[in-house]
């Protein structure tokens, strides 16, 4: 073998010299190929590299603007005021990044139109940029904070005299635990304690009959039972005039009681009402309140009924009397159902109601349908409803 | 085949061939291992779209709260509007429901079937152009070239609790500048947020009297009247911290109620309030964070600001503050029962002559002269931080109905911290 094996590297030899130099142009060619192939994947490496840093940062300033603490300029706190214009630098691994920020107010109060551009050379010396746009609204952090801590949004209790509910009664005695006592009646030897934020009754205590509820403390209530009740009252008047009127009738009252029936379910306990004549200079008229306590549901239906308990009778006689209700459809839903628009009958009350008022007339005259009186104002005239229904008989 | 044949094919080819399989291989071997930068340069593009698509999106939002909290009137481009039939972007799109205080979106009729209005905008060089029409799809042009145009589309949706809206965004890269969840694919990149925002009310706790005073009324024989028509507020017209001198007063109390219970003189609790108190019981928070609140106009006027005051309200502003003294002059008129408005003063107010106002007027003390009602008239409620005075005899009527309208729709629109999501 060995003859034959060194017979073509004789017969070779001449070629190699043009082999070698054809494999070197090729190897050449093809290492500058790879060359540039390398060069311009390392520029679009960077270029990727470059842009995936310069988004972040634009990105960055975006959130830094849209992350101010206050409205109006403060020192110390990133404010809304001072979003404007600015240019910056910010240096990198790879590149050189300015940051441009652009401010223009919107065409509406509330909000900044606000561009952000992030400019910086690449490898090869050429300028990019990347530009992120958005809005940025004029809105106080400290409202959307203040929500977690339940407030501003949360519609709060109305507040009235002593910064009680309203429907406490003003000349409740303030027992300074956030409750209020009140005696119905003067002479009465019930004292009603009120919670002064919700205006329910929490109490029904006993008190010395002539105690007055200007002068009740803690230590006058006595055998307190605790329990949650609602308070209805209003004013009952009385007029013999014909024919009535509804704005005044300030006669003397005779004698006079309530009594509420109610309807709609079990109740823990019965109604306790209570009548008392009062008189305002010559204003006169009788002043009533009830104490119901709810079902389990918290709420109470039933009707409250004028008794004629002495000196009088009800019928349609001139020597009778009529019962009419203040009554009008103040939420003009086309009728008088509403609680509080003092209908024939309550349903499902759920609060105290007062101004339930009644008057009183003549047997032989009609319940005073009085068109709704002018009070003030020109253009859109305030008025007052003195309109009246038949309640009894 | 002879030896002598092999040998002439093989000449000077076998090192050539080896070499260019080399440097193919080379090639691949490079190719193969720079793929990463391929999909790098990919991603890094891919990211950036999705990130001027977020940007968009999240630009949706801002100016969609924006311009609920914008009380200019607006026509079908979105930018003020001087005509007086045009109304604002929030009663253009949002519906009060009584029963339950629910914001409904409102809808347009789009050949008999109800669709959500839409707003759309779309950056173009020029800047941000926005279509927001009645009564029909928003309408933008396409963007032309190859360059991005980022755009959002915004549409409003109903929550279950009552006083919260959501704001649902959709913001792409380009094409088809109304870049709606149901515009198809032809975005680049597409980023859709959503967000609730609940209505922080401009009155968070409803007056109970039609005039309340934290010091003293002082008007001596002027005739002003105080008017309480609703016994559910208790029966309260005028309600006073300090001693009340007015031997001339017109009291209106419920149908049937006690004129006695109509005014309360001397309320300690009342005069016990420091004035920063005494603001935030009704306004729910402080003077200061109230007036920083989006929907509030801040009015600069030095001496009479009636006109500034009626400029303001004119284009559309509800909530009104101003920053110092006031002087209002008479015959003015501001606000209506059905559109309500709030102007707090935060140093004196001194007004004169017949001045309507329905809403809630707040000062640090009030004085009123040559007034005469019915003319000079404050419908909805008074508040007063110090004392009354005056000679005038304006009436004050307290007005429930104004006082809930302007409870449950007047306010500023606030993000639901939490809401937020992009899924």
């Amino acid at each position: 073998m060995t003859p034959t094996a060194s017979l073509p590297a004789k017969h070779q030899r001449g070629a190699s010299l043009l082999e070698s130099l054809v494999a070197l142009v090729v190897l050449v060619g093809s290492t500058l190929a790879v060359t540039h192939v390398q060069r311009q994947l390392r520029i679009d490496g960077d270029l990727a590299r470059q842009r995936a840093e310069a988004v972040r940062f634009g990105e960055e300033e975006m959130e830094n603007l849209r992350a101010f603490a206050a409205v109006e300029a403060a020192s110390g706190v990133r404010s809304y005021a001072a979003i404007a214009d600015a240019d910056t630098g910010q240096a990198a691994v790879n590149a050189d990044y300015r940051i441009v920020r652009r401010v223009d107010a919107a065409d509406f109060a509330g909000a900044k139109a606000v561009s952000v551009q992030v400019q910086w050379s690449d490898r090869s010396g050429t300028a990019r940029e990347i530009t992120l746009a958005s809005f940025i609204a004029r809105s106080d952090p400290m409202h959307a904070g203040a929500l977690g801590l339940h407030a501003g949004t949360i519609g709060a209790a109305p507040r009235g005299v002593g910064g009680r509910t309203p429907t406490v009664p003003i000349e409740a005695r303030d027992l300074g635990d956030s409750r209020s006592a009140w005696k119905p009646a003067a002479a009465a030897t019930v004292a009603l304690v009120f919670d002064n934020a919700s205006g329910d009754i929490v109490a029904r205590c006993v008190v010395a009959g002539s105690i007055a509820t200007r002068d009740i403390g803690v230590p006058d209530l006595a055998s307190c039972v605790a329990r949650r009740s609602l308070l209805v009252s209003g004013t009952i008047r009385f007029t013999a005039a014909l024919p009535p009127s509804p704005a005044v009738a300030n006669d003397a009252p005779p004698e006079v009681g309530v009594a509420l029936a109610l309807t709609g379910g079990t109740y823990p306990a019965a109604p306790e009402c209570f009548a008392e004549p009062r008189s305002v200079g010559a204003d006169r008229f009788v002043a009533w309140h009830c104490a119901v306590a709810p079902r389990a549901d918290g709420r109470w239906s039933g009707r409250a009924n004028l008794v004629a308990t002495a000196g009088w009778t009800m019928g349609s006689s001139a020597a009778d009397r009529r019962v009419c209700r203040f009554a009008h459809d103040a939420d003009a839903s086309g009728a008088v159902d509403a609680n509080s628009e003092h209908p024939t009958d309550y349903l499902d009350v759920a609060t105290a109601l007062p101004a339930q008022n009644f008057l009183v007339v003549r047997g032989d005259a009609g319940c005073p349908t009085a068109p709704a009186v002018r009070l003030t104002g020109e253009g859109a005239v305030v008025q007052a409803n003195l309109g009246t229904l038949p309640h009894q008989p | 085949m002879t030896a002598r044949s092999i040998r002439s094919r093989q000449r000077g080819v076998a090192g050539l061939l080896v070499t260019t399989l080399l440097c193919l291989a080379t090639i691949l071997v490079v190719a193969y291992a720079s793929r990463h930068i391929v999909v790098e340069a990919r991603v890094s593009a891919t990211q950036y779209r999705t990130a001027q698509a977020f940007e968009a999106a999240e630009a949706g939002i801002e100016w969609a709260v924006a311009r609920l909290n914008d009380p200019a009137r607006v026509g079908a481009d979105c930018r003020p509007s001087g005509d007086v039939a045009a109304t604002p972007l929030r009663d253009r799109w949002l519906g009060f429901q009584g029963s339950d205080g629910r914001l409904l979106p409102a809808t347009w009729n789009d050949a008999g079937v109800p669709v959500p209005l839409r707003a759309a905008c779309v950056r173009t060089a020029g800047g941000w152009m926005c279509s927001c029409p009645l009564d029909s799809a928003p309408a933008l042009p396409s963007p032309v070239g190859n360059a991005t145009a980022p755009a959002f589309g915004i549409e409003l949706s109903a929550a279950p609790q009552a006083g919260i809206v959501r704001i649902v965004s959709m913001g792409c890269t380009r094409r088809d500048a109304n870049c709606s969840a149901a515009s198809g694919t032809s975005h680049d990149a597409t980023s859709r947020i959503e967000a609730a925002f609940v209505l922080w009310p401009a009155l968070r706790s409803a007056p109970v009297a039609a005039l309340t005073v934290r010091g003293e009324v002082t008007v001596g024989a002027a005739a002003i009247g105080a008017h309480q028509r609703d016994g559910a507020s208790g029966g309260l017209a005028l309600h006073a911290g300090g001693a009340v001198d007015a031997s001339a007063l017109r009291l209106t109390a419920p149908a049937g109620s006690s004129l006695a219970g109509s005014l309360v003189a001397a309320d300690a609790t009342l005069a016990g309030l420091d004035p920063e108190r005494f603001f935030m019981r009704w306004f729910g928070m402080g003077i200061t964070a109230w007036r920083t609140q989006a929907a509030v106009t801040t009015v600069a006027c030095v001496g009479d600001c009636t006109g500034a005051l009626r400029a303001a309200v004119d284009t559309g502003s509800r909530l009104v503050y101003v920053d110092g003294d006031a002087a209002i002059t008479g015959p003015a008129v501001f606000g209506t029962p059905e559109d309500p408005v709030v102007v707090v003063a935060r140093g004196p107010l001194r007004m004169s002559g017949a001045v309507t106002l329905h809403g809630v007027i707040y000062g640090a003390a009030l004085r009123w002269d040559d007034a005469v009602a019915p003319a000079a008239l404050v419908r909805g409620a008074t508040l007063v931080a110090g004392h009354y005075t005056g000679n005038g005899a304006p009436d004050f009527v307290h007005d429930t109905a104004i006082l809930e309208r302007l409870k449950t729709r007047a306010g500023s629109f606030v993000r639901v911290d939490g809401s937020w999501k992009d899924f």
